[in-house]
């Protein structure tokens, strides 16, 4: 009966670790969305709501994956860089930066830019390669 | 449907579970979406104020003023008075629920009414005897020459005193006589040995005014044109600076102009300028963007900057304010507005720039409710006053007085806009959100 009980309870956090993981991609995108529209018209979304609360949502479902993972003793493989999608990333990261600048002369808006990912990039390349 | 983590396997039947599970979730975060758009699209602005804390930085209802305009001193007022006090916000709103928490020690509201009104804060101050003509404005009345002095209309003996001291014959506006009583009367000019103060100069480039019979500088020819026309000058060389002594005060912009500085714009008030938040504050306060004038470092320093000029910030003093449809103009000056009786006088104080539109009508439409008990919480009354009527008024404060039959003490008041979900209400604020966005990126 335990066994079984505790079969079905294992279940069910399985059932909760693949849920938490669609969780996650809700909310970034959520996040992704309304930092881009925060982006173009400052105040429409954080005059509703702070989105500190959006990150701590995110921390806390990252929190409890690792947790759950680690109980449940899932080693899920690293999966391959995903070029495509860091690139988009990053451009959307460099429109982002250049908004935030708009106001500036664009060629020291430029400027900043290209040392903004150039900085990023190298320590990228610092910290993270072998 | 996808599935993020193809690489934990589950049975059939829990795969069924967490697949109806997984659905679920996606259904809700479409309907939690949905309701964020409501509320962006739809939102409620809300407006708070604390009598045991008056100086809370949470406070965003303004002007908080009783009929003596003063603060009402730990809320108290007596049925004699009423309490005004304001909320400033861009748009239209359907209606605004306005709830007051009396104090513990507080009999309840007897016959509470509340009245709101909307326009600038500024334009609902109280009306101030009319203004004449700005000091060194230059005129004409039955071929007979007059400047404004030191406050006094004093007239030129004849057209050749005019000639001899070096005023433009252009530089005299036609006047009928009716602005005379707006300016007291001054002793007639009659020598050419000295000029009457408030005279112009241009020396090179530069330009001053004679004061109290010093020549007092302008920091540029920008901040001159804010305040006279060019033609209003007496043109002289270098020798002239040696009859008068020169004021160490310099003279900067008008009062109310607005100047550009880096990527910021500021607003010049009694010798300060107020940096303007934002891009929403500029447009609803009814300035528009080609009266910016860029100003240069020593034009900016010749300033102390003050605090932020926010959307609940009156418009400052020297604001000129034109109501189009009756041709009506005024000036606000120390907490009050002042009629500018002509389109003369208007443009004596305004040679430069827009004034800004206001509608006297607005001053006339009235909403009002009753309050009530709420029936949650015995110390809370409320009303809600409908605002539907107000959105042709111009202007972005709504001015709410509140009255009894009994003495009250009161603790919080707070204020809830909201907007009701209608097609045109969404037309107003897609079309709102535009402007914005042009605001932001075109400006």
């Amino acid at each position: 009966m335990f066994n079984n009980f505790f079969a079905t309870k294992k279940d069910q956090l399985m059932i909760a670790y693949k849920i938490l993981h669609d969780i996650l991609l809700v909310v970034l995108i959520f996040f992704f969305a309304s930092f881009l529209a925060e982006g173009i018209l400052p105040g429409i979304i954080t005059n509703h709501f702070s989105f500190t609360r959006v990150i701590i949502i995110i921390f806390l479902n990252i929190f409890l994956i690792y947790a759950l993972g680690n109980y449940l003793k899932i080693n899920l493989k690293t999966g391959k860089e995903n070029k495509k999608t860091a690139i988009f990333l990053l451009f959307i990261l460099a429109l982002l930066i250049f908004n935030s600048l708009f106001k500036l002369n664009i060629f020291l808006n430029l400027f900043i830019l290209l040392a903004v990912l150039a900085t990023g990039y190298f320590a990228y390349k610092t910290i993270l390669e072998e | 449907m996808f599935d993020l983590t193809k690489e934990i396997t589950l049975n059939s039947e829990k795969y069924t579970n967490y697949r109806r599970l997984q659905i679920a979730v996606y259904i809700l975060a479409i309907l939690i979406a949905l309701f964020l758009a409501y509320l962006v699209i739809f939102p409620t602005q809300y407006f708070q104020f604390s009598f045991p804390n008056p100086n809370s930085t949470q406070n965003n209802i303004t002007g908080v003023h009783n009929s003596e305009l003063a603060f009402p001193d730990r809320g108290r007022f007596d049925s004699a008075g009423n309490i005004f006090f304001y909320s400033s916000l861009e748009g239209n709103y359907s209606q605004a629920n306005v709830s007051f928490t009396l104090d513990k020690d507080s009999e309840g509201f007897e016959n509470g009414t509340l009245e709101a009104r909307k326009s600038y804060q500024a334009f609902l101050y109280p009306e101030g005897s009319p203004i004449g003509f700005k000091d060194g404005t230059l005129f004409k009345n039955n071929n007979n020459y007059y400047i404004v002095s030191a406050g006094k209309i004093r007239k030129f003996s004849s057209l050749n005193l005019v000639d001899s001291l070096g005023f433009k014959k252009e530089a005299f506006v036609e006047e009928d006589g009716f602005d005379f009583k707006f300016s007291n009367q001054g002793d007639d000019i009659s020598g050419i040995s000295s000029y009457p103060d408030s005279s112009i100069f241009k020396i090179k480039d530069d330009y001053y005014i004679l004061q109290d019979q010093k020549l007092k500088k302008f920091i540029s020819p920008a901040a001159f044109a804010t305040q006279y026309n060019a033609n209003q000058a007496i043109e002289k060389d270098n020798s002239f600076l040696a009859k008068y002594p020169l004021d160490e005060n310099i003279l900067g912009f008008r009062d109310s102009t607005l100047i550009s500085y880096g990527i910021s714009v500021f607003i010049v008030s009694s010798g300060r300028i107020l940096p303007v938040n934002n891009t929403v504050t500029f447009s609803s306060m009814g300035y528009d963007w080609n009266d910016v004038i860029p100003a240069g470092g020593d034009e900016v320093s010749l300033y102390e900057k003050d605090k932020l000029f926010t959307i609940s910030s009156p418009h400052p003093d020297g604001t000129i304010m034109k109501d189009e449809k009756e041709n009506k103009w005024y000036v606000i000056e120390n907490g009050e507005k002042h009629l500018l009786p002509s389109e003369n006088i208007a443009n004596s104080w305004l040679p430069k720039g827009n004034p800004i539109s206001i509608s006297e009508e607005s001053l006339s439409l009235k909403n009002n409710c009753s309050l009530g008990k709420n029936t949650f919480s015995s110390r809370t009354y409320s009303c809600d006053i409908p605002l539907d009527n107000f959105k042709p008024v111009i202007g972005k404060d709504y001015e709410f007085k509140l009255s009894s039959d009994n003495d009250i003490k009161l603790e919080t008041i707070n204020a809830d806009f909201q907007k009701t979900a209608s097609w045109q209400n969404f037309k107003d604020t897609v079309s709102s959100l535009l402007t914005r966005v042009k605001a932001n990126y075109v400006q």
